[in-house]
């Protein structure tokens, strides 16, 4: 612990030496100066004179400020170095802006080519805090013995002294394992795909166990840098194992479930499945499957259902999305009065069904008399929609079209009605 | 969660803010009074290591040096050292990287006296030192590391050269060049360092002088003299003149030489080789004076970019180390070097080693720093001469006048 106070006092007093201080000054001033002059010039909202010539430009408009100030701060560190020649820190600060502004350019560029969820995350969990971690370690780095920092131990586990370096990698060093791995294994997926001509869902299980194995060949090389003791990871797996067999069994369970799912195909990013709920069976999308649970949408009231992996390993599901096509058939049941041809009804059923334009007309819509009931026959108007989640819009769009057409053609729909006969001759003797 | 923090508040758009986080840090820095305890209290220290010095060695200089900054933090309270170890062909680099940030280290601990280039590179400053602060060196060792009046440097130790023998194997040491030729001849494995300033106690023994008093001529035939000798030398099978001290220290550590010239600084790992079998002398005279090798010293300077707090710490860690108590107990522990505190009483006759090196301290030549940039300056031309000479290219008549041109056109005083 004393090294870390070492180190870190060996930084304070570097910030009290004139040259570092001037050079501070110097980029505070940048700073202070950047301010007015962004507002003066306004490059985020004026229209640049080149931009009809060259359309990228617009993607980068918004980081012109940015741009400036990084330009200022480069220009002013030039100047100082000419000036003096002590201007390394300012140099190095003002290249390290502008490393981070370069990322901000690539990440523009990125959106334009890949998937912007992808990106998105790619940003906010890898390069972000990626470029902060090493920024701060690069200041450290340039003001004080960052070595020292990182030898300084910290505290003892299993006789095995951990220092602030090993720390450091075990926490940033699992955490980019586990966030960074992403995309390096989708590309190697991607490869395989080629070499291999993988399905979509093999090719998605690919990707997924490349990426397991990346996490763990990496944890085994941090633990291995870090010098954790053999003896003690044994004795942490041997209560993992007594973990898995209690606790963890779910979680576990969980996992191979996902895996065996991806490989099968059985469940897959895109497939709609009918869940059942208190309002019967809702149909939902699955977003993404993940180690140990499957995150599901329902359009009914847009909400995310998280679903453990193991609940489709080990129950029945219905799909719309499976082998066959993902093509759905709905149904709207009515009654008619029995007065009307049963013939008339159907074909009354059909036709209204065919000017819904999301019904399929093909397969045909097809029309049923279902059963006798009290007070009215029942018919069904059976038809096919292309999108399963769009089964409740349909229906109801089909039954109001189907009361309006009955409306027209002086089709009754009866409401139930029962008819009540008084007996008077009992009525008569029960008077007496 | 802290990530997460620190990934919004420093990104991007409000980036500039990270670049003011320096910025205040500095100023709380320099808001740091003289002599308050707390942050601000470490002081760096740049120690060079001679390029091919026996790991030996530079272990017990190094262990030496980690020891009096520990000593200096407890007798300091809140005030640490931060220690940085390189080797003499980094030393300019690392110099050149740090004075580029600003961040040159406050104090350096330098294997030699060349100061004046370090100077003119502005990477060092000069001390002021009180009349009583003075009184901890040696007069004649604060002037040799005076420029213009101006203390560039403070010396930590003296290091002479010396002749180190195998006792077993050569039980008389040689007192004269003469006799250095006739035990080659007698075949005793002699090894000779053929580097300039390691052969200049040669030359001295023939009355030369690189740098003659004010007033008096260069001595033209000790020069020729001296080379004729180097010549005479090499044609002795037993005689190797060899390129870097290592090469010595070890010959002479696993038995392939008898006799070496030496440095005090090896002597931590020719003791631990030869052990009682380390045989000591001043190194055998010419025929016109005694040897007269040019003194080493282990030298103290101060950065040129840090703080009056700062430059003040340092000063008190070079004050320190030169204070009677610090140089007598480290002079008594290693053994090997001589404290530059003229007010230490050694007990040289229950260390006769100390005796010895206090003898050829008193024998040595000092440069001061401008002669030492001369003598930097002279060496690489100097050298391809004397190698000439040596391997009998050339003979020493043709060597010895254009040696002469050079060490005159290095000195624009010396009388031609």
């Amino acid at each position: 612990m004393n090294s870390i106070v070492l180190a870190f006092d060996d930084l304070f007093s570097d910030f009290s030496r004139p040259a570092v201080l001037w050079q501070l000054l110097v980029l505070l001033l940048v700073i202070g100066l950047w301010f007015p002059l962004k507002g003066v010039l306004r490059l985020e909202v004026k229209f640049w004179p080149l931009e009809r010539q060259f359309p990228w430009l617009g993607l980068v408009k918004p980081l012109a400020n940015e741009t400036l100030l990084w330009l200022l701060l480069i220009l002013a560190s030039r100047g100082l170095d000419a000036l003096t020649g002590v201007a390394g820190l300012a140099l190095f600060l003002a290249r390290f802006y502008g490393i981070c502004l370069l990322s901000r350019v690539l990440i523009v560029v990125l959106y334009q080519h890949l998937p912007l969820e992808l990106v998105r995350r790619a940003d906010l969990r890898v390069l972000r805090p990626l470029l902060t971690i090493g920024g701060l370690l690069s200041i450290f780095a340039q003001l004080s013995d960052l070595s020292l920092l990182m030898q300084a131990p910290l505290f003892s586990l299993g006789g095995q002294v951990i220092s602030f370096g090993d720390l450091m990698l075990l926490l940033f060093g699992t955490y980019f394992l586990a966030a960074g791995t992403a995309l390096p294994a989708l590309a190697l997926a991607w490869i395989t795909r080629r070499l291999f001509n993988l399905e979509g869902p093999a090719y998605r299980a690919t990707a997924l166990l490349i990426r397991y194995m990346i996490v763990g060949l990496g944890l085994v090389y941090i633990l291995a840098q870090v010098g954790v003791n053999p003896t003690l990871v044994a004795a942490v797996g041997g209560g993992l194992s007594v973990g898995l067999g209690f606790g963890l069994k779910e979680v576990f369970s969980n996992f191979i479930s996902g895996l065996w799912l991806l490989l099968e195909g059985a469940v897959r990013p895109g497939d709609v499945l009918l869940l059942e709920s208190v309002n019967g069976e809702d149909p939902c999308e699955v977003l993404e499957l993940g180690m140990r649970a499957t995150t599901l949408w329902r359009d009914r009231d847009n909400v995310e259902l998280v679903v453990p992996n193991q609940t489709f390993f080990t129950q029945s599901m219905s799909t719309y999305s499976g082998i066959r096509d993902r093509r759905r058939r709905g149904q709207v049941l009515i009654g008619a009065a029995y007065r009307h041809p049963p013939e008339q009804v159907i074909a009354l059923l059909e036709a209204t069904a065919q000017t819904i334009p999301r019904v399929l007309a093909d397969p045909k819509p097809k029309g049923l008399l279902l059963r006798y009931d009290d007070s009215a026959i029942t018919y069904a108007i059976r038809y096919w929609i292309e999108n399963p989640m769009d089964g409740v819009g349909v229906a109801s769009e089909v039954g109001i079209a189907v009361w309006n057409a009955f409306e027209q053609a002086a089709i009754e729909i009866p409401f139930p009605q029962r008819v009540v006969h008084l007996d008077s001759e009992h009525q008569g003797l029960g008077s007496d | 969660m802290v990530l997460a923090i620190l990934t919004r508040v420093m990104w991007f758009r409000r980036g500039w803010i990270a670049l003011l986080l320096p910025g205040l840090l500095s100023a709380c820095g320099a808001s740091v009074p003289s002599g308050m305890d707390g942050f601000g209290q470490t002081i760096s220290l740049l120690v060079e290591e001679e390029n091919l010095a026996a790991p030996l060695n530079r272990i017990a200089s190094r262990e030496m040096m980690k020891e009096q900054i520990i000593e200096f933090e407890r007798y300091h309270p809140g005030t640490q050292v931060q220690l940085e170890v390189v080797r003499s062909d980094g030393l300019g680099q690392a110099l050149q990287y740090r004075a580029s940030r600003g961040l040159e280290p406050d104090l350096l601990l330098l294997v030699g006296n060349d100061l004046l280039p370090l100077k003119s590179k502005g990477y060092i400053k000069p001390v002021r030192l009180s009349e009583q602060e003075r009184l901890n060196f040696r007069p004649e060792g604060l002037l040799q590391l005076q420029n213009h009046g101006e203390q560039l440097g403070l010396p930590l130790f003296l290091y002479p050269r010396l002749a180190c023998y195998n006792k077993q194997l050569m039980p008389e040491p040689p007192k004269t060049q003469a006799d250095l030729i006739r035990l080659g001849q007698q075949g005793h494995a002699i090894g000779l360092d053929s580097s300039f300033p390691g052969l200049q106690w040669l030359y001295s023994g023939f009355g030369g002088n690189l740098f003659p008093p004010q007033g008096e001529r260069f001595n033209s035939g000790a020069l020729l003299d001296f080379l004729s000798w180097l010549r005479l030398a090499n044609l002795q099978p037993d005689i190797t003149f060899v390129t870097n001290g290592t090469e010595l220290s070890q010959g002479l550590g696993d038995g392939h030489f008898q006799w070496v010239s030496c440095s005090t600084r090896w002597l931590p790992s020719l003791r631990k080789a030869l052990g009682s079998r380390l045989g000591l002398s001043l190194l055998p005279g010419g025929p016109k004076e005694a040897a007269q090798p040019i003194l080493h010293l282990r030298t103290w300077a101060f950065g040129a970019q840090s703080s009056n707090h700062q430059h003040q710490l340092a000063r008190q860690l070079v004050l320190f180390n030169s204070n009677v108590v610090q140089q007598r107990n480290m002079a008594l522990k290693l053994g090997t070097v001589l404290p530059v505190n003229p007010a230490i009483a050694l007990p040289l006759k229950a260390y006769p080693i100390l005796g010895l090196i206090d003898e050829a301290v008193r024998s040595s030549r000092r440069l001061n720093l401008a002669q030492e940039r001369q003598f930097q300056a002279l060496e690489a031309p100097a050298q391809t001469l004397i190698d000439q000479v040596i391997s009998g290219g050339r003979p020493p008549e043709w060597a010895a006048p254009k040696l002469e041109a050079l060490i005159k056109a290095a000195q624009p005083g010396v009388q031609r």
